[in-house]
């Protein structure tokens, strides 16, 4: 794994304006994105998670939505300030994204291999026949049984799981340095995700990096070398998957892993996070996740902490350094 | 189990016709489901997986009493629910509820809640209009939701909160089964968690049985009491979940197993099973495994294996029935 990041996310900030008021969805978040590494970002839905992802490439609705600030350092360049021309080269080519739901980012009114076939003209010098060729062959690497077929084929004719595979083979298919990932494999069956997770490694296995936006935490202990844990449009922790599970920093962390049935002794009762994350119109003053927190203290109501690093791992917790201090396996079980 | 068993499902075939031409003549059959034998007993939790297309929501709907089959028997407490007079039909159906995966979906987005919760007591002539309020209140407060929810409507609660609504609704009429069909499958992990322990709760305290169809092999194996396995409308394997889970036999169930990852288990191991479920409509012969089959034989193409039961561990594969194909049905020690 290179030590240059390819992408370095500065303070980024995200807010949309709605109904009954500003709210902040994305709020100073930074990280950083390695070649060849899968980053995992996980946390709940309305967290901020994939309003980050889509502000990287600014496909976040203007208005209402808003970056209010923050840089996107990718190859040099500064992709929330460069002229939409520049970026538009780079979505696809460079940076290609995959969506949860693909009837959306595949046109209705198009055959799959013209799809597949103009992507790549949009971005290279290719003849269409070669063009085409490609295509099919990507089809057929994702696992779509007929891909001569159904090259022919209109996104309604094929199945949801079929649908996000195609999609799937159209982000990568221009060999992107990076990937977007926003619930690849949400909608579909664990045997097709298995596929799915296959080429993601295979493509991490070229340094391709991989930004994989999941709530599924045995997707992330799978793949991912880092993960980070959003909470109320903020990261609460960041760190190597391994030293995460082992040991979270963060009580919302470690509330997530508990609440997991995979690591739950089956007849017993899973522990649950009481409470509802709060509403983004008006965070509370402290610790945003203070209300459902087990080990919440007085403090924490007027102190907002700051993400604070403990080696390779970071958190935004009053009691980090006394929870990351606790011999590991104390914290969990 | 003792006695009947409260559900009993007996060599169960569902087919849909296929209709072609412009008389619409019957041209063939889809079978969904094919020989299906199933029992759930009373105070139990038997959980269904399998890909989607495999036939899982077509058994739930003959189970609920929508869709008869085309061969074979349901039983509720030993009575036969398709040879029912029309009264006789109600009162089964009162008996047997279900919970739909899509809590947008299945409410009446125009009815306040304490009517989509009492709509079938009323229908039912269980409840007078003037006690509905004081029901509903009983009811939102068994799935933990407070009385302020009476006069709401569906779109002003979250997903895990309109789950439980559907949660009430099923409670409502005092069954005795309920299906789950994908009940807890788009929650997010600490709503999911709730919902489950909300579910299990009220097993114990109604000494409910629940059908639990799933893709989402950690929530059965947490939930469930036995585990059967679908694939193309047969059951593969069945057996006591933590035997299944612990000991997975049919060359289907290992791969469903291995394909999904588990947070903090082994990464990587297994190679993903390949393609899709093939097509209904032109099902393989034999086994219709074998196109899929890592370990498949000459004789898997060509004829259907029996079921081999060992210790009421049973498996439809080959690999087993031509071990000891003398004792068929009989326990292999």
């Amino acid at each position: 794994m290179s030590t240059t990041p390819l992408l370095k996310v500065e303070d980024l900030s995200v807010s949309f304006r709605t109904d009954n008021g500003l709210v902040r969805a994305v709020d100073r978040v930074s990280f950083e994105v390695f070649p060849g590494e899968v980053l995992g970002v996980v946390g709940e839905s309305g967290c901020g998670k994939s309003v980050t992802a889509m502000s990287l490439l600014r496909l976040i609705p203007q208005p209402p939505g808003r970056i209010d600030e923050g840089r996107a350092w990718f190859a040099g360049r500064d992709l929330l300030a460069m002229p939409v021309e520049e970026l538009r080269a780079i979505r696809g080519r460079d940076i290609s994204m995959i969506f949860q739901e693909p009837m959306t980012a595949l046109s209705p009114l198009h055959r799959i291999g013209r799809q597949l076939v103009e992507t790549q003209q949009f971005h290279r010098q290719v003849d269409r026949a070669t063009a085409w060729r490609i295509g099919e062959e990507w089809l057929r690497k994702v696992g779509i049984p007929d891909a001569s077929e159904r090259m022919y084929a209109y996104p309604y004719e094929l199945s949801g799981g079929m649908r996000q595979r195609v999609m799937i083979a159209m982000a990568l298919m221009l060999e992107p340095k990076l990937i977007i990932a926003d619930e690849p494999t949400t909608a579909l069956d664990v045997t097709i995700q298995a596929q799915i997770l296959a080429l993601l490694r295979e493509m991490k296995n070229r340094d391709t990096a991989v930004m994989l936006i999941t709530h599924n935490l045995g997707v992330v202990w799978e793949m991912c070398t880092r993960m980070m844990v959003m909470y109320a449009s903020e990261i609460v922790e960041s760190g190597p998957v391994d030293q995460v599970f082992a040991r979270p920093g963060h009580p919302y962390t470690e509330a997530l892993l508990r609440a997991n049935p995979a690591l739950a002794e089956p007849g017993g009762t899973l522990d649950t996070i009481p409470g509802q994350v709060p509403s983004p119109l008006g965070y509370p003053v402290g610790c945003r996740f203070r209300e459902r927190c087990a080990y919440a203290r007085e403090e924490c109501a007027t102190r907002h902490p700051e993400l604070e690093g403990f080696g390779h791992q970071s958190v935004r917790c009053v009691l980090a350094r006394q929870r990351l201090a606790a011999p590991s396996g104390e914290i969990m079980r | 189990m003792s006695g009947a068993p409260l559900l009993d499902i007996h060599d169960v075939h569902v087919w849909f016709p296929i209709r072609r031409g412009v008389f619409s003549r019957v041209r063939g059959h889809v079978r969904a489901v094919q020989g299906v034998s199933l029992q759930v007993g009373a105070g139990e939790v038997v959980g269904l997986v399998g890909e989607s297309g495999c036939g899982k929501s077509t058994l739930a709907r003959a189970v609920m009493m929508l869709q008869p089959p085309a061969q074979g028997v349901i039983r509720l407490e030993g009575r036969d629910v398709y040879a029912q007079s029309a009264t006789g039909i109600r009162e089964l159906r009162r008996q047997v509820q279900i919970v739909f995966q899509d809590p947008y979906a299945s409410l009446n987005p125009r009815l306040p809640v304490y009517q989509i919760i009492t709509e079938g007591l009323i229908a039912y002539g269980m409840l007078r209009e003037n006690e509905q309020e004081e029901r509903a209140r009983a009811l939102l407060h068994d799935v933990g939701l407070g009385a302020d929810a009476l006069y709401r409507y569906p779109h002003e609660f979250s997903g895990g909160q309109r789950q439980r609504i559907s949660i009430a609704r099923a409670l409502s009429m005092r069954p005795k089964l309920i299906v789950c069909d994908e009940a807890v499958s788009a929650l997010d992990v600490s709503i999911q968690a709730q919902v489950i322990n909300l579910l299990m709760e009220l097993k114990a305290k109604y000494g409910l049985s629940y059908l639990f169809i799933s893709h989402d092999l950690s929530v059965v194996k947490f939930m469930a009491d036995r585990v059967a396995v679908m694939y193309l409308g047969r059951i593969v394997e069945e057996g006591r979940c933590r035997d299944v889970m612990a000991n997975p036999r049919h060359p289907y169930t290992q791969a469903l197993l291995a394909a999904a990852p588990v947070a903090g288990g082994p990464r990587g191991v297994a190679p993903p099973l390949s393609g899709e479920l093939p097509s209904v409509t032109h099902p393989p012969s034999g086994c219709p495994f074998h196109t899929r089959c890592p370990k498949a034989m000459p004789v898997c193409r060509e004829r259907y294996p029996d079921t081999i039961d060992q210790h009421g561990h049973q498996t439809a594969c080959h690999l087993f029935a031509s071990a000891d194909r003398a004792t068929t049905g009989v326990a292999i020690p």
